[in-house]
C-alpha cells in the first residue's frame, strides 16, 4: 500500500509536470487581460517536438547529444528521492538532500557543457550566467536545509518533511516563514522564472536558460522542456510540504492535496511573474544572497528562541 | 617497513638502474622505467590485499601506500608517451628521480620513527624538485622549481623544529607539525608553491605530486600528532578553519585561471580543503564525543583522499596529453579537441564532472559523507561546534557551485566547441600509452561508488558505526544504478524519437559563418564570477580599447595573480630583502671596524653571561 501510494505520486508527477508551465502561462495571460494558450499547450508542444527530426550542429560532439538526456534523467532521479503523501522514498537515506541537490547540479552542468559544445557565443553567455547564479542558489538551498535540520533534528528529506506540522508552525513559525521565502526565491532561480530569468524574452542577449538551448531541437528540446517542468514540480512539492504539511483524508487525500497545491504553487509563480519585472543581472546575486541570508536568519532565530 | 614495501623499493631501484643501462635506446629506457613502477605498484597492491585478509590493514601505511602506488603506476605509464622523442638520456634522468620520489613516498608511509621519516620526507622533496626542474630549458620552469624547493625546505625545517620539541607534546609541537606538513598539503597561505610547480612540472609528475604527494602531509600529520582528546580539539578546529578557507578560495582562484594546469593546481588546493573539512569534523567529533560526526567526517576525508588521487591523477594526465597534442596550456587557445582526442576528452570530461563532486562518479561519495557529518553536527551540537558544522555545509555547497564553473571552463574550453587557434585545429593524435592509464583511472572513478560499501570493513568498523556508513554507501550505490537505468531509458526513447537527424552549422542567432574566434572564450565563461569576487581575486586587466572611426586592433589581457603571494609573501620577502640591503652597510671593508664589531659582540655576550 505504502509503495502503491508513493509510486502513484511519482507517476502523477511524471504525467502532470507539463501542466505547470501551462498554468503559469494561463495566469500570466489572465493578469495581462489575454485569453492565453491552453493549459495543455506543453503536452501538444512535446508531442510535436518528439515527432520532429532533430538538427545537430556540425561543431557539436556527443556531449551535446547526451546533455538533454542526462539532464532529464537527473531531474527524474531527484524526483525519486522525494517523500510523497507522507511515505518515505524508496531510495531515501540520511543526507539524501545532498544527493538531490547534486544530481540536479549534474543535470545543470551537462546543460552548460552541451551549450559550450555548440561553440555559439550566445550559448556561452547563457552558460556563464547559469554557472554564476547556480553557486548562490546551491548555497541558499544548503542554508535553508541547515535551518530545517536544526529545527527537526532529522537529516533525511523524508525525515525533515515528516516532522513538519501545524504545531511546529505555531512554535517556530517565524523561522519557517523565512525558510519558506528563501526556498521560494531558490525555486524562482532554479526554474528560470522572473525576476531571475525571463523564459518568454525574445532577445538572446538577456536570456539565461533559453540561451543555452538555442541549438537544441526535436526530441532533445522536448526532453529539456519536460525536465524543466518536472524540476518545477519537484521544487514546488518540497515547498508545499514545508508550508502546508498535512491535509486530511488519509494517504490518498494527502496525495490529492499535494498535487492540487503544486498546481496552486505554479499559479503563484505565474502571479509573481505578472506583477514584477525581471532584475538586472547585477541585482540577481543580491536576491540569491538574500535567500542565503533568510536561511541563516532562520538559524539565528531558532537558536535564540529554542527552549 | 614490511616485506612488500622493501620489495617494491628494490624493484624501483632495479628499474632505475635498468633504464640507465639502456639509456642509448629511448624506447627501451622508457619501457624499463615504466615497467618497474607498474611492478612496484602491483607488489604494493598485493601487500594491501594480504594486509586486508590478515586484518593488518593499517590506515597510515596500507591506505596511503595504495594511493601512492595507484597514481605512481598510472603516471609512469603516461610518461612513456609524454616524454617520447626527448631522448634516452632525458628518460634516464626522469626515471632515476621519478623512482626515487616514488620510493621515498612509499618509505614515508611505512616509516614510523622521526629521523628515518624525516630523511625519507626530505628525499621525496628533493627528488621531486629535480622532476619539476626536468624541463629546465625554460627559465619560468626554473623559477617555479626554486619556489617549490623553498617550500619543501621550509616545511622540512619546521618539521625538524617540531621533532626537536617532540618531548613536550605541547600545542606548539602540534602547530609546528601543522605548518610543516601544511606546506606540503597546501593549506591557505602555505599553498603558494602549488600553482607555480604544477604547470612547470611534466604532467606525470604533476599527477603524482597532486594526487599522491600532497595528501601524504595528512598521513604524516596524523602519525606524529599526539592522539589525545586535547590535541584532537586543536587539530579539529585548525583543520576545519583551514579547510573552510582553502576550499572556497582555492576553487575561486581556480575559476580565475586560464592556464589549464594552474587551474587544476588550485583545484587541488580546494580538494585538500574539502579533505581538511572532513578530518576537521572528524577530530572535533572525537574531541567532543559525537561519534557519528567523527565517523562520517573521518570516513569522508579518507574516501576523498582516494577519490582525489584517482581524479586529479586522471585530469593532470589529460592536461599533459593536451599539452603534447597542441603545445599550449592556455585554455583560450584550445577548443574543439574532443574530435581530435576522443578518449582523452571523454576521460577529462568525466574527471571534471567527478571532481566537482557530482554523482554518479566517485567524487560524490566522499563529499556526501562529509555533508552528512556536518548535518549530524547541525542536528545535535551546540555553540561553536554547531556554527562550524553549518559553515561546513554551506561552504561545501558554494564550493561545489564554483567548482562546476571552474571545471566547465577547463573541460569546455579545451575540448568543446570550435578550435580557437591553428595549434588546436591541427592537434596531434593521442597516443595509446597516454590513453590507457586515463582509461584505467576512469574505470575506477565509475566503479568506486558502487563498491564504496566495503569501506566500513576496510576501516574495521563494527556495530552502529558500521551500519550507518554501509547504509549511506549502499543507498548511494543503489541510486547510481537507478540513475544509469534512467539514462539508458531516456536514451532509448530519444533514439526512437530522434531518427534521421540532420547536420548543419551552429545557428548562433543568424550569423552566416560562425568561427572559433566568435566563440565565448574560457576566460569569459567565468568572468562574471571573477567580477563578483573581485575584491578577493584582484583580477588584473590590460585593455587596449577600440578607438577611432576605423579601429585597428584591440586587446584585453586578464590575469589572476595569487593573493597570498601578492599581499603576504611578496611583502614579507621584499621587506626582508630591504632589511638585508640595509645591513649591507656593516660590510664596510675596514678591518678596524670588523674588530670593533667583534669586541662589541664579546662585550655583549659577557654582559649577558653575568646577567643570566
Amino acid at each position: 500500500m505504502k509503495l502503491l501510494i508513493w509510486s502513484t505520486g511519482i507517476v502523477a508527477a511524471l504525467a502532470g509536470a507539463p501542466l505547470l508551465p501551462g498554468i503559469v502561462n494561463r495566469v500570466k495571460a489572465f493578469f495581462a487581460g489575454r485569453k492565453g494558450p491552453s493549459v495543455f499547450q506543453l503536452y501538444f508542444d512535446l508531442a510535436k517536438l518528439s515527432r520532429k527530426a532533430p538538427v545537430y550542429s556540425t561543431t557539436t560532439s556527443w556531449v551535446f547529444r547526451i546533455a538533454p538526456v542526462v539532464n532529464c534523467a537527473a531531474v527524474i532521479g531527484a524526483l525519486l528521492l522525494l517523500p510523497i503523501a507522507g511515505k518515505a522514498s524508496l531510495f531515501g537515506f540520511a543526507g539524501d538532500v545532498v544527493l538531490m541537490l547534486y544530481v540536479c547540479g549534474l543535470g545543470r552542468l551537462f546543460t552548460v557543457l552541451g551549450a559550450l559544445d555548440t561553440g555559439s557565443s550566445f550559448e556561452g553567455m547563457g552558460s556563464s550566467r547559469e554557472c554564476q547564479f547556480a553557486i548562490l542558489s546551491e548555497g541558499a538551498i544548503l542554508a535553508v536545509f541547515g535551518a530545517l535540520i536544526l529545527l527537526t533534528h532529522r537529516v533525511s528529506l523524508s525525515g525533515i518533511l515528516a516532522q513538519m506540522s501545524l504545531h511546529l508552525w505555531s512554535v517556530d513559525g517565524t523561522a519557517l516563514i523565512l525558510v519558506g521565502i528563501g526556498f521560494f526565491i531558490v525555486i524562482l532561480a532554479e526554474c528560470c522564472r522572473v525576476p531571475v530569468d525571463d523564459p518568454d524574452t525574445h532577445l538572446e542577449l538577456t536570456m539565461i536558460h533559453e540561451a543555452m538551448i538555442l541549438d537544441n531541437s526535436g526530441a532533445d528540446l522536448a526532453l529539456i522542456h519536460y525536465a524543466a517542468a518536472l524540476k518545477m514540480w519537484v521544487l514546488l512539492l518540497i515547498e508545499i510540504l514545508l508550508i502546508c504539511p498535512k491535509f486530511g483524508g488519509g494517504a490518498w487525500g494527502q496525495l490529492a492535496g499535494e498535487i492540487l497545491c503544486v498546481m496552486l504553487g505554479a499559479a503563484v509563480i505565474g502571479a509573481v511573474e505578472s506583477v514584477m519585472a525581471r532584475y538586472r543581472f547585477r541585482k540577481v546575486p543580491q536576491l540569491l544572497s538574500s535567500a542565503i541570508g533568510m536561511g541563516l536568519l532562520a538559524v539565528v532565530l531558532l537558536i535564540l528562541f529554542q527552549a | 617497513m614490511d616485506f612488500f614495501v622493501r620489495s617494491a623499493l628494490g624493484c624501483l631501484l632495479a628499474s632505475a638502474l635498468g633504464a640507465w643501462l639502456c639509456r642509448k635506446n629511448e624506447r627501451c629506457a622508457a619501457v624499463t622505467g615504466a615497467a618497474g613502477a607498474v611492478l612496484a605498484a602491483l607488489i604494493i597492491f598485493a601487500g594491501s590485499t594480504w594486509a586486508f585478509w590478515h586484518h593488518a590493514f593499517n590506515f597510515y601505511a596500507s591506505f596511503f601506500q595504495l594511493v601512492v602506488a595507484l597514481v605512481g603506476a598510472a603516471a609512469a605509464m603516461h610518461a612513456i608517451g609524454y616524454l617520447a622523442g626527448e631522448g634516452g638520456k632525458k628518460f634516464c634522468a626522469f626515471w632515476s628521480f621519478y623512482h626515487l620520489t616514488f620510493g621515498a613516498m612509499l618509505a614515508v608511509t611505512a616509516l614510523r620513527s622521526f629521523i628515518p621519516f624525516l630523511i625519507a620526507w626530505e628525499v621525496m622533496g628533493l627528488a621531486s624538485f629535480f622532476l619539476v626542474m626536468l624541463e629546465y630549458e625554460n627559465s619560468e620552469n626554473q623559477r617555479a622549481a626554486w619556489i617549490y624547493l623553498l617550500g619543501c625546505e621550509a616545511g622540512g625545517l619546521l618539521l625538524m623544529l617540531a621533532f626537536a620539541l617532540s618531548g613536550g607534546g605541547s600545542a606548539a609541537y602540534f602547530y609546528l607539525l601543522l605548518a610543516g606538513f601544511g606546506l606540503k598539503i597546501g593549506f591557505p597561505l602555505l599553498h603558494v608553491w602549488l600553482p607555480e610547480a604544477h604547470p612547470a612540472a611534466p604532467a606525470p609528475v604533476s599527477a603524482l605530486m597532486s594526487g599522491a604527494m600532497i595528501p601524504l602531509g595528512f598521513c604524516g600529520l596524523f602519525r606524529f600528532m599526539p592522539h589525545t582528546s586535547a590535541c584532537f580539539g586543536h587539530a579539529g578546529w585548525a583543520l576545519l578553519i583551514l579547510g573552510l578557507i582553502g576550499a572556497f578560495f582555492g576553487i575561486l582562484f581556480a575559476a580565475g585561471q586560464s592556464n589549464l594546469k594552474r587551474l587544476l593546481a588550485y583545484s587541488s588546493i580546494e580538494n585538500m580543503g574539502i579533505i581538511s573539512l572532513g578530518f576537521g569534523l572528524g577530530f572535533l567529533g572525537k574531541a567532543y564525543a559525537h561519534p557519528t560526526m567523527a565517523l562520517l567526517g573521518l570516513g569522508g576525508g579518507v574516501l576523498h583522499v582516494f577519490n582525489h588521487a584517482v581524479l586529479k591523477g586522471m585530469l593532470f594526465l589529460g592536461a599533459g596529453s593536451v599539452l603534447r597534442a597542441t603545445g599550449t596550456l592556455q585554455l583560450d587557445e584550445m577548443g574543439g579537441l574532443m574530435k581530435k582526442m576522443p578518449v582523452t576528452g571523454r576521460c577529462f570530461l568525466c574527471g571534471a564532472i567527478a571532481i566537482c563532486g557530482l554523482p554518479p562518479f566517485c567524487g560524490f561519495t566522499g563529499e556526501l559523507l562529509i555533508y552528512i557529518g556536518a548535518f549530524s553536527g547541525i542536528a545535535h551540537c551546540h555553540g561553536a561546534l554547531f556554527a562550524g558544522a553549518l559553515m561546513t555545509a554551506i561552504v561545501l555547497a558554494l564550493t561545489g557551485g564554483v567548482a562546476c564553473a571552474a571545471l566547465a571552463k577547463a573541460a569546455g574550453g579545451a575540448f568543446l566547441g570550435e578550435p580557437r587557434t591553428e595549434a588546436s585545429r591541427n592537434a596531434a593524435k593521442e597516443k595509446l600509452s597516454m590513453v590507457i592509464p586515463q582509461l584505467g583511472l576512469l574505470f575506477l572513478a565509475l566503479a568506486l561508488p558502487l563498491f564504496a560499501g566495503t569501506l566500513p570493513d576496510v576501516l574495521h568498523l563494527t556495530g552502529k558505526a558500521h551500519h550507518l556508513l554501509s547504509v549511506v554507501l549502499a543507498k548511494n550505490a543503489l541510486f547510481c544504478c537507478v540513475f544509469y537505468t534512467l539514462i539508458v531509458l531516456v536514451l532509448a526513447w530519444r533514439r526512437r524519437a530522434g531518427r534521421d537527424a540532420r547536420a548543419v552549422g551552429t545557428w548562433d542567432c543568424g550569423y552566416a559563418r560562425p568561427t572559433g574566434r566568435m566563440e565565448y572564450t574560457a576566460s569569459a565563461l567565468t568572468q562574471p564570477i571573477a567580477d563578483q569576487f573581485d575584491t578577493v581575486l584582484g583580477t588584473k586587466r590590460e585593455v587596449k580599447e577600440v578607438s577611432g572611426l576605423f579601429p585597428a586592433t584591440a586587446k584585453i589581457l586578464i590575469s589572476c595573480r595569487d593573493a597570498a603571494r601578492n599581499f603576504f609573501w611578496d611583502v614579507i620577502f621584499h621587506g626582508f630583502a630591504r632589511f638585508a640591503e640595509k645591513c649591507h652597510a656593516l660590510q664596510s671593508g675596514y678591518l678596524h671596524f670588523y674588530i670593533f664589531m667583534m669586541v662589541l659582540a664579546l662585550a655583549a655576550m659577557l654582559a649577558w653571561g653575568f646577567w643570566a
